[in-house]
């Protein structure tokens, strides 16, 4: 007699992006980016989504952080869907539920690595500076956390960023080529920390990156092709 | 933002005061210098509308004064009245009264040595003071005239002019000049010419007695002046509650004889209408001054936004929501309008110190008949100014960070092409 798989829970997706469009228009010109992109997150998922440059990665990972907008599809995050949501309930679940890191940390140059940490915190009316600490110590950088940062690296600078994501304890975490400003060994850290993360906390982290040899550290490899998600096959 | 939270005040002082030590190597102090350049703005402005209502208070309140004592808080107008019947009229008067006087009045006119002047020769007398009774004795006619008037005279305190008013005696009075006074304005110092009736009465009972028989005494109606303590006569509403209480009551009594009352505004309407039109129109004008100035105050929000543009739709992309972002350029809006209005009404009341004391606060007399520049910092006005600096600010700013909540982060940021 066959078993059928057990379908996986509703409860277990965290995130389910169905038919996703995204359409860029100037110049008289039309740029289909996302022509009905699918994904599904499950909790606790690593996954890293490659593609070449210009494919529409980035577009796909803001839309589903609600920085941006789709013109079709929905996106249920937790089983809600959320990409038609107010602007104040996007900000909401920005700040709460979703963190997002970009290719540049856009830290706030006149606080230090703490404090830029603790901003979200405080923005959510939640303020832990406990937990800010702890963070920065994952991040590795427990010594230098009055540093402003201008007096910290790129690698550094990022790092203080990946912690800022994450004071808010969000059960979703998106990273924009985050590494894409580093040189190798220090992008390689970052990873490691991505996945130190997913480990000690659960977090879902799905990455962008076009970077195939980093993405082999992820427990999922996906590939935005011609406006479609897929399964990356590593050719 | 996380409802006033420490690290947001942290950050608004931060952007605010852009401490050298915080700020990157070589950034650029543009914000810096145009945020000192906002505040001193709006400082001078409000520092402007401060000095300027002070000013008209300070004429005007000096004036105010001078009427009111020279004419009575109230007047109480009647046909000719005997004594009796006015004493009668003031059991009816609220509390409050210090002082009653009779009076009359009559077109008159005044002969010194240097010249004559047709004026309104006024008799007062005290209402308290017994009936007059002729006089076997006769005393100079004693009077007060105002400064100007006795320069134009050529007489000083002392010295006598003549008095002649004709339809009441037939002859010429020679009054000695008890005092010069003078009040303030103008109109009311070049033509102020007080005989005291108690004088007056015991001349007319020598040389003129068919007059005095006629009138012994009599006023044509009473000049009523408050105790300070009390009633303050320049409020010009509680002079109004005390004109209502005795016209109530004097409702329900049968009087033989109408009474009108006037306060010292209303003697002088047309003086205080003009002077109340100008401060109208000079607060409007200086008001729109500082609206500008205010405006300034958002040009350098512009200029925070624009040179930290990034830093904000970082904040956005964190999940700041365009509500908290307006509450907060609102916020910022409002520091810097109520520090910046604050320094400007101090900047108007140094200004103002300083006008006086120099040769800038010397007026010509004969023009204003008030010697130093007049100043009265009332704080009803004050606080009205300091509210309107604010309010300017705030209003600027909120709409400001209304607009900019819209801002498009991903462009902002570099995301997007």
């Amino acid at each position: 007699m066959e078993v059928e798989p057990t379908p996986p829970l509703a409860a277990e997706i965290l995130l389910d992006a169905r038919g996703l469009h995204k359409t860029y228009r100037g110049g008289g010109e039309e740029l289909r980016v996302l022509r009905g992109a699918d994904l599904q997150l499950r909790k606790g998922d690593f996954v890293a989504l490659l593609g070449n440059s210009g494919s529409g990665k980035s577009t796909f990972l803001q839309c589903l952080g609600l920085l941006d907008h789709v013109e079709e599809g929905e996106i249920l995050f937790g089983g809600r869907e959320i990409s038609r949501l107010g602007e104040g309930d996007r900000a909401d679940l920005r700040l709460r539920s979703i963190g997002f890191v970009f290719q540049f940390h856009h830290l706030i140059p006149e606080l230090t690595a703490l404090e830029n940490v603790l901003l979200p915190s405080s923005l959510a009316g939640r303020r832990d500076k406990a937990w800010a600490l702890e963070l920065l110590r994952l991040v590795g950088l427990e010594d230098k956390v009055a540093r402003y940062p201008w007096q910290l690296s790129g690698g550094e600078s990022q790092r203080v960023a990946i912690a800022r994501a994450l004071v808010n304890r969000p059960t979703l975490l998106l990273t924009d080529e985050a590494t894409g400003n580093l040189d190798r060994p220090r992008a390689q850290e970052i990873v490691d920390i991505f996945a130190k993360i997913n480990q000690n906390f659960g977090t879902t982290i799905l990455s962008v990156t076009h970077d195939e040899g980093l993405a082999l550290k992820y427990g999922r490899r996906l590939r935005l092709k011609d406006g479609i998600v897929g399964e990356w096959t590593g050719d | 933002m996380g409802a006033f939270s420490r690290d947001w005040w942290r950050l608004s002082w931060v952007w605010l005061v852009d401490p050298a030590h915080r700020s990157p190597p070589g950034r650029q102090v543009l914000f810096r210098s145009s945020i000192r350049v906002a505040a001193l703005s709006l400082m001078l402005g409000v520092g402007a509308l401060s000095l300027t209502l002070s000013i008209f208070s300070g004429f005007y309140r000096t004036w105010s004064q001078g009427v009111a004592d020279a004419l009575g808080h109230v007047v109480i107008d009647t046909d000719w009245r005997t004594r009796a019947e006015l004493r009668d009229l003031v059991t009816h008067f609220p509390r409050g009264v210090q002082r009653v006087e009779t009076f009359w009045n009559s077109q008159g006119l005044l002969v010194g040595k240097d010249g004559g002047r047709g004026v309104l020769i006024e008799g007062r007398g005290e209402l308290a003071a017994a009936d007059a009774a002729p006089s076997e004795s006769t005393p100079d006619v004693q009077l007060k005239l105002g400064a100007p008037l006795a320069e134009y005279l050529g007489v000083e305190a002392g010295g006598t002019v003549r008095l002649l008013l004709p339809g009441v005696i037939e002859r010429a009075v020679e009054a000695r000049i008890s005092d010069l006074v003078r009040y303030g304005m103008y109109d009311v110092d070049s033509r102020y010419a007080l005989v005291d009736d108690a004088s007056f009465a015991a001349w007319a009972s020598v040389h003129d007695p068919e007059v005095f028989a006629r009138r012994p005494g009599d006023a044509r109606g009473l000049r009523v002046f408050f105790d300070p303590a009390v009633i303050d006569p320049l409020d010009v509403e509680k002079v109004e509650a005390w004109r209502t209480g005795f016209r109530a009551a004097i409702q329900d009594t049968e009087w033989s004889f109408e009474t009108t009352t006037r306060t010292w505004r209303e003697q002088r309407k047309n003086a205080f209408g003009g002077m109340d039109l100008d401060r109208q129109l000079l607060t409007i004008v200086i008001g729109l001054l500082t609206i500008v100035a205010a405006f300034n105050v958002v040009a350098s929000l512009v200029v925070l936004f624009t040179e930290r543009d990034r830093e904000m739709a970082t904040l956005v992309g964190l999940g700041l929501s365009r509500g908290a972002f307006t509450l907060w350029t609102g916020t910022l809006g409002l520091i810097m309008g109520f520090f910046s209005s604050l320094a400007g009404i101090f900047v108007g009341w140094g200004l103002g110190r300083l006008l006086q004391m120099s040769p800038l606060g010397a007026l010509p007399a004969k023009v204003y008949n008030v010697e130093r520049l007049p100043l009265a910092f009332v704080w009803t006005e004050q606080l009205s100014i300091l509210g309107f600096g604010t309010l300017c600010a705030w209003l600027a700013a909120v709409i400001l960070g209304w607009s900019l909540a819209r801002m498009d982060i991903l462009r902002v940021l570099g995301h997007r092409g």
